[in-house]
């Protein structure tokens, strides 16, 4: 009796534990919701924008000295807003509906350029240990305790009622009012509402502002549950409040809310419980240690692959995208042949001159840059078979090329293999798995594909990386994930010079697989399937099949990418190469330059390895000026530049969703043209014109 | 697609068959750019310090200057503390108290360059160093060493905060502040701080996603139990897989301890996890319990805390500013901080420290150095206290990390040194000797003996 009244007051107790934690996965869910719903985007951005309000107000109160009430209004009712309508008349008015990548892509973008662009402009840094003030005065101090089993806070029970009046409030003005309506018809097809005699920016502004505002709100809410006040923490609550987001079905407001609430109460039933059943059942302690952290990752990945309600949700589409006209065809297929032959040509002239420049001038730091451009095109080659060629996002091809890594690391490590066939190895690891992952998700939407990917690289992070098998455990510890560089008979590669040629030669093969791969049956297999799914099945293609072969394909070349990344940096350095976040950013930069070429590939790799050393530190004026000193005071650049320069490339790439290399193909390709047309224009009729019995005549 | 998938298959076994020929290079790369000289050390000291000899081929070295680079942490800092700038005070204040004596060999000590590594980007940093002829050294304080290998293969020596033992193990050109050697040996020092406090039931956290906080928090927890009869302190709750940052809270767990009657908690955990602890220990009417922190030596984080931390005690992994600084090394830092008029911190210490390792290891040198000179030098000496600032340093032995029961421990003795938190300050209870330690055996007796390095 005394027991079973011990473990009811535990469970509640453990129920109003997870409240606090429930709350802010509830408002953050909510905003996702509603971001989803009101302007089709999956808003990875959603935790940059409440951070930049959480820490405009900290910025307002603490430093500047105004009132709660003041530093609310500006951070949330003005500024949150005010981001909502400048993001919306910038970027996503020019986006069709449904293109879910560039969305997804944008966001992204946004979700690194935002917050670095509000710590340079109101010079605000991340200081430890001073925990935000919440919206009522003294709210981390005062404490409510309604059962006798555990108090909470004033800021705990103003998320907690802000999140559940909110999303009645929400669902509401969805449910019983006109705008409500509006909005999710301007989602679905702009053209059509238009038709009806609704202003469709308006209501797409408006929708925006609204999401923002929340997005301001949520961020002001959530910020006493930090120490410090920084941007990557909020990005990580959003990746765990995506699974709420999911049991709401992205569009169902207060099941998103529910399932927050749920998900905080879950996990802490889970640390009330599990370790008094571990303490009687050891062989229960593995899942202690390596499941209680993945928990909503497992259930987001569950959600996803199993629920049948979401596994048969169909992706927005606008009715009226029929009249839409073709994408045009590749600028590389209407030029001229010699046009062709000279950019051939050009590129070989270029790629012999740099090489010999690398080889003959280049010290050990660009040596480490030019090596890892190539070695980033490899892994960079997997998103193109995957997003470019067969329309999926994959948001864990960090994972993969972290399985490459750790692969290569353990074989050489456990058994002295040598690490160039460990590289093998882990790149049919790598392939394996994708395939695997692929096999639950290759008949969901895109955006569910995208979403499960990346529950898959939040378990990778928080789960795999841990176990003894990969990370290294104690042997990590002892020595951290080192790897050894290969010999090949004579040719020791532990010279940096003879490891750029390994790697040159191994992102050759790799491309020309990835261009036989385009113009082979797989290749017109996923490009039938991304036309029409339901034709290219009358015609006896499967998708399951086409697609899965897609994601073994890009998990090998992500894997043997990271093996060489490892080899190259002789470190496995999962946390600077492989983690969640630096894969996003993979995936920002290949599909703004261009997902659907080897060429967009190797830019993406040259871009994040070159573009720092080359623009940024000032290098490229410092060969102009001919002076070591560049610009002072300007070069180099705040690293914070960088990321907002870097993130607001996305909105040139809005504007161009085949990518930014395409894009200045086809310039240069109509430009050609264009001369062309004039020189014959304004060509006098020469002998060489004439008819040879003209001529003769 | 089953033939393009064969070919692959095909493909890829060549390619094995091929790379099982094939071995893995066994060049450490060691020897120093400036010719991997192999002379013997200890030319120098302190009557050698005025002579100047002319140098030439040595990187970062003029006539007149000794030239290093610091790489540190600033942008992309996930924890909000001061690193890198704080770093560079103690550096500069330093060299500017040697460059006050007329530097060393004729030359001055300066910083050329400050560098940025953004968290992920040591490497590249670390690279940029190696092909520069500007820097003679460098000094690091990161959060991710993943530069180290390459500045070791390069012979470049090489002064870092302490906190990175995994990168800077067996590389003989890395000089941390503080050399840990055995992570998981288990040792006297917390169970007897507890039984200090007067606690009678511990607990011992960390988080799980890093295997250093794991293996603490595991050690720490052994160590209660192997000393449970001389401490009288119990082992009664452990967790080892803490979510990093704690996003959840912390609520179930301190119920858990709540429960098993806690009064002392040992953390694996950084700064801001010790906050979120705190508030949920205060949440849950436990003011009384006592924290040991590993990682809150800052006093602008514990006084912004309110009386959150009173009663804790916090671990020190140098002489504490509170201790006596007459005739040591704190006595100079105190003075020349204050004369650049730099707040005296603790990455500030560090890098006074590790630019202290610098000086002396140019001074074992003689004057007549060079990179690895330098390093074979200060690799030679056996009891390095940075001017009584550290826990003597046995360097023919630190490079070299070592497991627990491994014979080695006995060579290895144990010394902490702690401080109290009372009305928002730092306390130490003797100031004259402000580290406890412990003898060299494998499991040293639990009495300690109160120490000074001065």
């Amino acid at each position: 009796m005394v027991l079973a009244a011990s473990f009811v007051e535990d469970l509640v107790r453990g129920t109003l534990q997870g409240l606090p934690p429930g709350a802010v996965y509830g408002l953050i869910a909510i905003g996702f919701v509603l971001a989803y719903k009101t302007s089709g985007v999956f808003n990875l951005a959603f935790g940059a924008q409440a951070y930049v309000s959480a820490a405009l107000y900290f910025q307002a109160r603490n430093e500047w000295g105004w009132s709660n009430l003041a530093a609310f209004v500006l951070a949330v009712v003005v500024v949150a807003p005010a981001i909502g309508l400048v993001l919306e008349r910038l970027i996503f008015r020019h986006l069709p509906p449904g293109s879910s990548l560039a969305k997804l892509v944008i966001a992204i973008g946004l979700s690194v350029a935002l917050p670095n662009l509000f710590e340079l402009i109101v010079g605000f840094e991340p200081v430890a240990g001073r925990t935000p003030e919440g919206l009522l005065p003294n709210g981390a101090g005062v404490f409510y305790d309604p059962l006798g089993l555990y108090s909470f806070s004033r800021d705990e029970l103003t998320a907690l009622v802000v999140a559940v009046l909110g999303a009645a409030a929400l669902a509401a003005l969805f449910r019983f009012t006109a705008i409500g309506l509006q909005m999710r018809a301007v989602v679905e097809s702009p053209r059509m509402t238009e038709l009806n005699g609704i202003r469709a920016d308006r209501v797409s502004a408006f929708s925006w502002a609204l999401s923002s505002f929340f997005a301001g709100l949520a961020g002001v809410l959530i910020a006493p549950r930090f120490n410090t006040l920084s941007a990557p923490d909020f990005f990580n609550l959003v990746v765990v409040a995506i699974a709420a987001a999911a049991i709401g079905k992205l569009v169902s407001l207060p099941r998103a809310l529910a399932g927050g609430l749920g998900l905080g109460v879950a996990i802490a039933i889970i640390d009330t419980f599990l370790p008094r059943i571990v303490e009687r059942q050891q062989w229960l302690e593995p899942i202690q240690e390596n499941v209680t952290p993945a928990v909503p990752f497992i259930v987001l990945f569950a959600l996803v692959t199993l629920w049948p309600e979401l596994r048969s949700s169909k992706e927005q589409t606008d009715p009226l995208a029929g009249v839409d006209p073709p994408p045009p065809t590749p600028a590389a297929l209407t030029r001229s042949p010699w046009l062709t032959r000279i950019t051939i040509v050009f590129a070989v002239c270029f790629f012999l001159v740099a090489g010999l420049v690398v080889f003959l001038r280049a010290d050990a730091s660009w040596l480490f840059v030019v090596t890892q451009a190539v070695i980033l095109s490899t892994i960079y080659l997997s998103i193109t078979v995957l997003t470019g060629f067969a329309g999926q996002i994959s948001l864990c091809q960090g994972a993969f090329a972290a399985i490459g890594g750790f692969t290569v690391f353990q074989l050489a490590d456990r058994f002295g293999m040598s690490v160039l066939v460990g590289a093998v190895v882990g790149a049919c690891i790598a392939a394996a798995v994708s395939a695997l992952l692929a096999l639950p998700l290759v008949r969901l939407g895109r955006v569910w594909v995208a979403i499960a990917t990346l529950a898959f690289a939040a378990f990778f992070d928080a789960v795999v990386v841990k176990l003894p098998f990969v990370g290294g455990g104690g042997t990590s510890l002892l020595q951290g994930t080192r790897v050894p560089r290969p010999v090949i008979g004579p040719w020791d590669l532990a010279d940096d010079k003879a490891f750029l040629v390994l790697a040159v030669l191994v992102f050759a093969v790799a491309a020309y697989v990835v261009s036989a791969v385009k113009t082979g049956t797989v290749g017109r297999t996923l490009a039938a399937l991304r036309g029409s799914e339901v034709a290219s099945r009358s015609i006896g293609i499967s998708p399951t099949r086409a697609r899965v072969t897609a994601f073994a394909i890009s998990g090998f070349l992500a894997g043997l990418g990271g093996a060489m990344l490892s080899i190259q940096q002789k470190n496995v350095n999962y946390a600077s190469n492989f983690a969640p976040f630096a894969a996003l950013f993979w995936l920002v930069l290949v599909v703004s330059l261009g997902a659907r070429t080897v060429e967009g590939a190797a830019y993406a790799g040259a871009s994040f390895s070159l573009m720092d050393r080359i623009i940024f530190q000032g290098t490229f004026i410092g060969w102009i000026l001919r002076s070591e000193d560049r610009i002072p005071g300007v070069f180099p650049l705040s690293p914070k530049w960088r990321f907002v320069l870097f993130g607001l490339t996305t909105i040139a790439f809005a504007k161009h969703p085949e990518g930014l290399v395409e894009n200045g193909k086809r310039n240069a390709h109509v430009r050609m043209a264009k001369l062309s047309a004039r020189r014959d224009a304004h060509r006098e009729p020469s002998a060489d014109d004439a008819v040879p019995g003209e001529a003769v005549a | 697609m089953p033939r393009l998938l064969g070919r692959a298959m095909a493909a890829s076994l060549a390619l094995c068959l091929f790379a099982a020929a094939c071995g893995n290079s066994t060049s450490d790369g060691a020897g120093g750019s400036d010719g991997g000289s192999t002379s013997q050390a200890g030319g120098g000291g302190e009557e050698t310090r005025d002579e100047v000899v002319s140098i030439t081929g040595v990187p970062g070295v003029t006539d007149d200057a000794i030239s290093y680079a610091v790489v540190g942490t600033k942008t992309g800092n996930p924890l909000g503390t001061c690193i890198l700038d704080c770093y560079v005070d103690g550096i500069e204040a330093y060299f500017a108290y040697r460059n006050s004596e007329g530097g060393i060999y004729g030359r001055d000590l300066e910083v050329a360059d400050v560098i940025d590594d953004e968290l992920g980007q040591n490497q590249q940093k670390a690279l940029d160093i190696v092909s520069s002829s500007d820097y003679f050294g460098n000094f690091q304080a990161t959060l991710l060493a993943s530069g180290w290998g390459d500045l070791d293969e390069a012979g470049i020596p090489t002064y870092a905060w302490g906190i990175n033992s995994t990168e800077a193990a067996n590389r003989s050109h890395i000089f941390p502040s503080l050399a840990v050697r055995c992570a998981d040996c288990r040792r006297p020092a917390v169970p007897y701080i507890a039984s200090q406090v007067g606690a009678t039931k511990a607990a011992s956290i960390g988080y799980g996603v890093s295997e250093n906080s794991k293996v603490c928090t595991d050690t720490v927890a052994k160590a209660f139990d192997l000393y449970e009869d001389d401490s009288g302190v119990e082992s009664v709750y452990t967790n080892d897989d803490l979510d990093y940052g704690l996003p959840n809270g912390i609520g179930p767990e301190v119920s858990a301890m709540k429960k098993a009657g806690v009064d002392f908690v040992s953390t694996c955990i950084d700064l801001n996890g010790m906050k979120t602890l705190a508030n949920e220990l205060h949440r849950q009417d436990m003011d009384d319990v006592v924290l040991y922190h590993p990682n809150s030596y800052d006093q602008g984080f514990i006084q912004a805390a309110g009386d959150l931390f009173e009663g804790d005690v916090v671990s020190v992994q140098f002489r504490p500013f509170e201790a006596d600084a007459e005739g040591n090394g704190l006595e100079q830092f105190q003075t020349w901080m204050a004369k650049q008029d730099k707040e005296p911190t603790e990455l500030a210490m560090v890098g006074w420290i590790n630019a202290a390792m610098a000086f002396d290891g140019l001074l074992a040198a003689g004057p007549d150095f060079d990179r690895q000179r330098v390093t074979d030098a200060f690799n030679a000496i056996t009891d390095y206290t940075a001017d009584g600032l550290l826990v003597p340093i046995d360097w023919t032995q630190a490079h070299t990390p070592y497991s627990d029961g491994d014979p080695e421990a006995a060579n290895d003795p144990e010394c902490v040194s702690y401080v109290r938190v009372e009305g928002g300050e730092f306390t130490i209870d003797d100031p004259e000797n402000p580290w406890l330690c412990w003898e060299a055996t494998e499991t040293p007796p639990f009495e300690p003996t109160p120490t000074n390095f001065d």
